[in-house]
């Protein structure tokens, strides 16, 4: 047998660091082996002779020696005791006020620190890269990464230099979280020319070939920046909702809230010596622009050109039944005009009761039969329906809904009586000045009592100065003399 | 522990009780320092030094340990920093060996070695013996003759040489297997040299 046993083995065997099983197992094998007995021998031998080692004493004047040596250095370190003491002294109150941390505790904490604060700034700015929130009809991007055209998914994030197609009919979404939305329709060729994203801003530039685009913007956009180029202008954003359209060479552009600055292109011929024009398009207006002349002068908007802004209202953010209706001095017209339209954001859905919807749904439907008995009939179901189930989110706006169908089915009695309600239980919502103004029209229009809606009116003026309404009031009460 | 109440006096400053500690290790210091280094003059000063610095940095030592480990802790390190540097000083350096090369005329075997009672002048041979063992260990790495004196010259076990190397108990066991057998081997050396010495005369 051969043997496998090695130094390491028997010096350890010897040391008693084996356990029995392993010790009995060397035994047995070291009884047959002459080789490993011989190294057992001499391990034997080897320490027996280093414990015989004869032990030395000191010298003679060895302890005078180490006694004279302490002697000294106590001394020498005797004469920076007192600066010690006081260093002493005051790492004793460090120590003591602050609790001791390993360091390393501290390295880790730090580490720790510094992976979550980038982790969090990082994740700061891709929150606010703008990504596909919704597409319906035929939309497809192009990556220049991918180097190919693919259909648009919603989740989808966008880079700079991704350009989006969309066919007729076609919808995409863009939002920004916290910054913007956007929303491209119909036969649109968009390119998202330049994307940076900081710590609070966000600057978006696009490019837009033809097509049309929606925007809207938060309250947190400040800061940031959109810059919008068509072929005949440059539209700079100043926290807005604004709606732009390009045509080939014409791009027109409606406003809904704050302002846009429009940027006129120079021919390139004469770019040096023409001036760039910039034109403030602002709320209600709109103004447009062909290539290389000045935009027109901002325009207010027309009443069709209106409507098709409210579905600027569409993309805020707000989980809330909107009322689709201007801001302007003549929304009280708009108003009475016919009756209001809601428009129910899907997040809100999960929010009303299923009932009220279709109460809602019914009124609208009776609407669109012109059957005024019906609007009525429906009209006061979705009232006791409201009663049942109110909620904040949407008692306001349905009560003007309400109201409107009310007016619109010519119950000026019942109509008044709502308004009269959303003007004392909500007075600090944006319709209160709306609904007195309302009931002031209709005490004058419908009704014919002119000392009343006089009275109303100046009521109006006095509780809501700065209103659209109250401005409106006093155009009225002027006219009257 | 009675170590341990006699460092309380003294780290409150009993110089009576430190001098009690000093006159307890000053011999097994030294001559695990002598061991070590192989020097006496050397080994005594590093001895006073161990025991200088003990002194002025007992409020250091905490009782967790042996006073004995901490001492020990302390001379092997001065030890290692002395031999370090002693490589560049000739100095210091402790008698030089080198067994390629033979210049005593001792005869050495390992039977010698192993039974040194054999001998009828006994003390005169285990001087001899013991010089050339000595010469042995000089020659071994810092990190096995470590292992070697505390485990098998100090007689210490593989736990209490473990504190004072600051290492696990199995490290030790490992050190001391590879201190041993070179050992064994640089002592065969030797005795074979010295053969090849006698065969030529």
């Amino acid at each position: 047998m051969r043997c496998e046993s090695k130094f390491k083995d028997i010096s350890l065997y010897l040391d008693g660091e084996y356990n029995q099983k392993k010790r009995e197992a060397l035994e047995v094998h070291i009884a047959d082996c002459p080789r490993c007995s011989k190294r057992i021998d001499d391990i034997k031998a080897l320490r027996a002779s280093l414990n015989q080692l004869a032990p030395i004493e000191e010298s003679p004047g060895f302890d005078f020696e180490f006694n004279r040596l302490l002697d000294e250095r106590l001394q020498s370190q005797g004469e920076r005791s007192l600066k010690n003491r006081i260093r002493d002294a005051a790492s004793k109150i460090v120590d003591s006020v602050i609790i001791p941390i390993p360091v390393t505790v501290k390295i880790a904490a730090s580490f720790l620190l510094v992976v979550s604060l980038s982790w969090g700034i990082r994740a700061q700015m891709l929150q606010k890269v703008p990504f596909i929130e919704f597409c319906a009809g035929e939309a497809r991007i192009y990556r220049q990464a991918d180097n190919n055209w693919i259909a648009t998914k919603p989740k989808m994030k966008l880079k700079a230099g991704d350009k989006i197609q969309l066919g007729t009919g076609a919808i995409v979404n863009i939002a920004s979280k916290g910054r913007y939305k956007a929303r491209l329709k119909d036969e649109s060729l968009i390119v998202l020319s330049k994307l940076d994203s900081g710590l609070r801003n966000i600057d978006t530039d696009f490019s837009i070939s033809y097509g049309k685009l929606l925007v809207n913007t938060t309250d947190k956009f400040k800061g940031s920046s959109m810059r919008i180029y068509t072929p005949a202008c440059d539209a700079e954003v100043v926290g807005t909702a604004f709606i732009i359209e390009v045509l080939h060479k014409q791009t027109w552009i409606g406003v809904l809230e704050g302002r846009v600055r429009l940027l006129s292109k120079a021919h390139p011929l004469k770019a040096e010596k023409a001036k760039r024009i910039s034109t403030y398009v602002s709320a209600g207006q709109e103004a447009s622009t062909s290539l290389y002349s000045y935009s027109t002068m901002p325009e207010l908007l027309s009443d069709k050109e209106w409507k098709s802004m409210l579905e600027l209202y569409q993309l805020t953010e707000k989980p809330q039944v909107m009322l689709l209706i201007g801001t302007g001095s003549n929304r009280v017209d708009e108003f009475l005009q016919g009756p209001a339209t809601v428009y129910i954001p899907d997040a809100i859905k999960r929010i009303i009761p299923n009932e009220l919807l279709e109460s809602i749904n019914s009124v609208v439907q009776a609407t669109k039969d012109d059957d005024l008995e019906l609007v009525k009939n429906r009209t006061m179901e979705l009232q006791d329906m409201l009663q049942r189930y109110p909620g904040p989110q949407y008692n306001v706006e349905i009560l003007m809904f309400i109201a409107s169908h009310l007016y619109y089915a010519h119950d000026y009695a019942s109509a008044l009586k709502v308004l009269e309600a959303v003007n004392k239980q909500y007075p600090n919502s944006d319709f209160a000045s709306l609904a007195q103004c309302s009931m002031a029209a209709i005490y004058q229009n419908n009704l014919k009592d002119v000392d009343k809606a006089k009275m109303i009116y100046n009521q109006l003026i006095t509780a809501y100065p700065g209103s659209a309404d109250a401005i409106r009031a006093k155009e009225i009460l002027s006219s009257q003399g | 522990m009675e170590d341990e109440n006699i460092v309380i006096r003294a780290k409150e400053g009993d110089r009576e009780a430190f001098d009690e500690l000093y006159n307890a290790y000053k011999r097994p210091i030294l001559n695990y320092l002598y061991r070590f280094i192989g020097n006496r003059h050397c080994a005594e000063e590093l001895t006073q030094e161990t025991f200088i610095r003990a002194y002025t940095n007992l409020h250091r030592y905490e009782p967790r340990a042996k006073f004995s480990s901490w001492l020990y802790r302390i001379a092997g390190n001065l030890a290692r920093n002395f031999l370090r540097h002693a490589s560049y000083d000739k100095r210091v350096r402790p008698v030089k060996v080198d067994p390629y090369s033979d210049a005593s005329g001792d005869v050495l075997s390992t039977e010698n070695i192993a039974c040194p009672a054999k001998k009828p002048d006994e003390n005169a041979h285990k001087k001899e013996i013991g010089a050339i063992i000595q010469q042995a260990i000089d020659h071994l790495p810092v990190h096995l003759k470590e292992a070697v004196i505390l485990c098998d010259i100090k007689e210490l076990s593989y736990d209490d040489a473990a504190k004072i190397m600051k290492c696990r108990p199995m490290t030790v066991g490992s050190r001391l297997w590879r201190g041993r057998k070179k050992l064994a081997e640089l002592l065969d050396y030797m005795k074979n040299g010295e053969k090849e010495d006698e065969m030529r005369k």
